[in-house]
């Protein structure tokens, strides 16, 4: 046996150990009959991915369709990879079995080693019966400019998508990638997902996520993020529409020294869903940075828990979270958990929270500057939702100015 | 002509009677104090000129250009062409500025020349700072009150309540203020009701005539800079004292 299946058993070994283990978080989700039928159909139903209410979709999520303005991009639907590829050289774009199979001597050193493969079931089945998910690897000293797309797609009822993604950053790299996640035909199905990004020396990852999903459907990202000496890690994500169920809560170590996080995230909740989304920065190396904020919209019955985390180890370290939520329907349900640890005593650790609904004067004011009361409203929560991301390109920036537009003016 | 005719109006907000009986009124192109101590009922009656719901006319009416508006929506107020800057605005999260007042305008069908007006009225106003920073948030007092009176500037207005424009503001900057009424407001033949209880904005926009309410009602009405003075010099207690104005 080579080192790669002997190493692959023993993480599958673990993984097997962990199928019941349920997540900390969130509600519990039966993943058997996701799995039986994942086991049982072997083909997938045909699509076509051009198809203009396909690209439709795809746009709703910021995906660059004419890919004109993209480094590169990778499609997986369900867990058929589509099309994967780089136009940068020193950029490589790759899927996981791929990667896997030509490039473990690099990839040993990333895989599962910023998220446990047993930390729950959710994890130990994208080990043992999830398929693709991309690989990018940025070599030392090489700076993308226009980002790089991935796009996880479901499209078959019912259907069990598991990928395991991996983002490596050599020394002084830079790169932006944009993730556009939905369904399009159905929305139905299970979307677990593994992510493990690593930030070289000096380098900087900016991810942006935008989410478009439909109730039948459940969500549980995993994400595990490794930060080196000056390095930058920059994430947000919105959700647009949400699922059935989502819980999600990325953990970032800021292992080396004068590195910095931003985490933020901007969440709509409609119907009944139930989100519960959190993100984590651990404050290892000395004066490192961590920044979370978050927006919760709760409309109609849904629930929406934010978490968040900041624990401050490395001597001078500084950490400061932001989270609100604004409450558009009686019967909608908004918790914030911030939630701070120094541990040692020179850190600095701030946070701020703070849950209602729109405030009457300030919808007036706008009325007295011309606008009806659903104007109003909606001038309201779109700058509610509007976190102004900064050190992102600015063609993700217009990007993702658009989409929230265009939800806030359905709420 | 009258831009603004208030006819005996009585105004109460949460079941509580703020304005008794209030009459006052503005020729076109007129400039009209309102005085009065704090609490006196002042923005109450300029919220319900502009027709903030949570003001409730009780009885009276509210004429505008010979229209009654008593029953208007505030927005259909507002479009036709009546502005206020308030006292206190709210701050609002997320909403720059600039993008609230290119908003406002194109609302009202302008597309054309709003940057370079913009740009104009902001250096005027010394706010161009200000411009790309979320509304009111972190904005000292002095700049609320500029970029209040920046988006009346900006709305072109036939009538302009400004209600406090000089309250907290330093001397510079109320001499700047009082500037830039008298040439783009007063000079552009807007009528304008401005409250004050210092009275300080009041030495650099000259005024046709004040009024000074106490407790809900106006107690006095006349030549703006003898109302003025004596108010300067006694105070509102006194001077209501002194007038053997009743209470
Ligand atoms: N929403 C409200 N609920 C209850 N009372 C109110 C409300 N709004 C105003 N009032 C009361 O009405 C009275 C008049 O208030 P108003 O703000 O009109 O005074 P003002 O003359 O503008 O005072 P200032 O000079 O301090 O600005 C005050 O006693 C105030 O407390
Ligand atoms: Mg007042």
């Amino acid at each position: 046996m080579n080192t790669l299946s002997k190493s692959r058993e023993l993480f599958k070994e673990r993984a097997r150990k962990a199928l019941t283990k349920k997540s900390t978080y969130g509600p519990d989700i039966d993943l058997e009959p996701y799995i039986r039928k994942h086991l049982e159909s072997s083909s997938l139903e045909t699509l076509n991915i051009r198809d203009p209410k396909i690209q439709t979709r795809l746009e709703s999520v910021g995906v660059d369709v004419s890919e004109t303005g993209r480094s590169g991009s990778y499609y997986q639907v369900d867990w058929k990879i589509i099309s994967y590829y780089s136009r940068i050289p020193g950029v490589k774009v790759l899927t996981l079995e791929d990667a896997l199979e030509n490039y473990w001597d690099v990839i040993k050193d990333y895989f599962w080693k910023a998220i446990p493969v047993d930390r729950d079931k959710y994890t130990a089945t994208v080990e043992l019966y999830g398929r693709g998910g991309y690989v990018i690897l940025v070599d030392d000293g090489v700076k993308v400019e226009n980002p790089i797309q991935t796009c996880l797609l479901m499209y078959t009822r019912n259907i069990l998508q598991a990928p395991h993604n991996i983002i490596v950053l050599g020394d002084n790299a830079e790169l932006h990638v944009i993730t556009g996640c939905t369904f399009l035909k159905e929305p139905s199905g299970i979307h677990l997902s593994v992510s493990e990004f690593y930030v070289g020396k000096g380098s900087k990852l900016t991810f942006t996520m935008i989410h478009g999903w439909g109730l039948q459907q459940h969500i549980r990202p995993r994400t595990g993020v490794i930060v080196e000496d000056e390095g930058e890690f920059i994430s947000h994500y919105i959700v647009l529409s949400p699922p059935g169920t989502l819980q999600t809560y990325p953990t970032v170590k800021l292992r080396g020294r004068d590195s910095k996080a931003y985490i933020s995230s901007v969440s709509v909740g409609l119907n009944t869903s139930i989100m519960d989304i959190g993100a984590e920065i651990i404050l290892e190396g000395r004066r490192s940075i961590g920044e979370i904020v978050s927006r919760s919209l709760g409309r109609d019955k849904s629930t929406i828990t934010a978490r968040s985390r900041i624990v401050g180890l490395g001597r001078e370290s500084k950490g400061h979270i932001e989270c609100m939520g604004l409450l558009l329907s009686d019967s909608a349900v908004i918790e914030a958990v911030p939630q701070l640890s120094a541990q040692t005593d020179d850190v600095e650790l701030t946070h701020e929270a703070s849950i209602g609904r729109i405030a009457e004067d300030e919808i007036y004011y706008l009325m007295s500057k011309g606008f009806t009361y659903e104007e109003a409203k909606s001038i309201i929560v779109r700058g509610f939702m509007s976190i102004e991301v900064k050190g992102i390109p600015k063609t993700l920036r217009n990007m993702i100015e658009n989409v929230i537009n265009i939800v806030s003016s359905k709420l | 002509m009258y831009a603004l005719e208030v006819v005996d109006l009585t105004v109460s907000v949460s079941g509580k009677r703020i304005l008794k009986n209030v009459s006052l009124n503005i020729k076109c192109g007129e400039v009209v104090l309102l005085l009065g101590p704090n609490g006196s009922g002042k923005s109450t009656l300029v919220q319900t000129i502009i027709g903030n719901p949570k003001y409730r006319v009780e009885s009276g009416k509210i004429i505008f250009y010979g229209e009654d508006i008593t029953k208007l929506p505030m927005e259909a107020r507002v479009l036709k062409g009546i502005s206020l800057a308030y006292q206190i605005p709210p701050k609002i999260r997320g909403v720059k500025v600039r993008d609230l007042i290119v908003h406002m305008l194109r609302k009202r069908g302008k597309t054309k020349n709003i940057v370079s007006e913009l740009e104009e009225y902001a250096s005027l106003l010394k706010v161009q700072h200000l411009l790309d920073r979320e509304i009111n948030v972190g904005f000292s007092g002095g700049e609320m009150k500029r970029v209040e009176l920046l988006l009346t500037l900006m709305q072109k207005p036939k009538l302009a309540l400004l209600d406090e424009v000089d309250s907290g503001v330093d001397v510079e900057n109320i001499a700047l203020m009082g500037k830039v009424i008298n040439e783009h407001l007063v000079g552009s033949g807007a009528s304008t009701l401005i409250i004050t209880h210092t009275a300080q904005i009041a030495k650099y926009v000259k005024a046709d005539k004040a009024y000074v309410m106490i407790n809900g009602s106006i107690k006095c009405e006349g030549d703006a800079e003898k109302i003025v003075k004596t108010i300067l010099q006694y105070g509102f207690e006194k001077c209501i004292k002194c007038l053997g104005w009743k209470l």
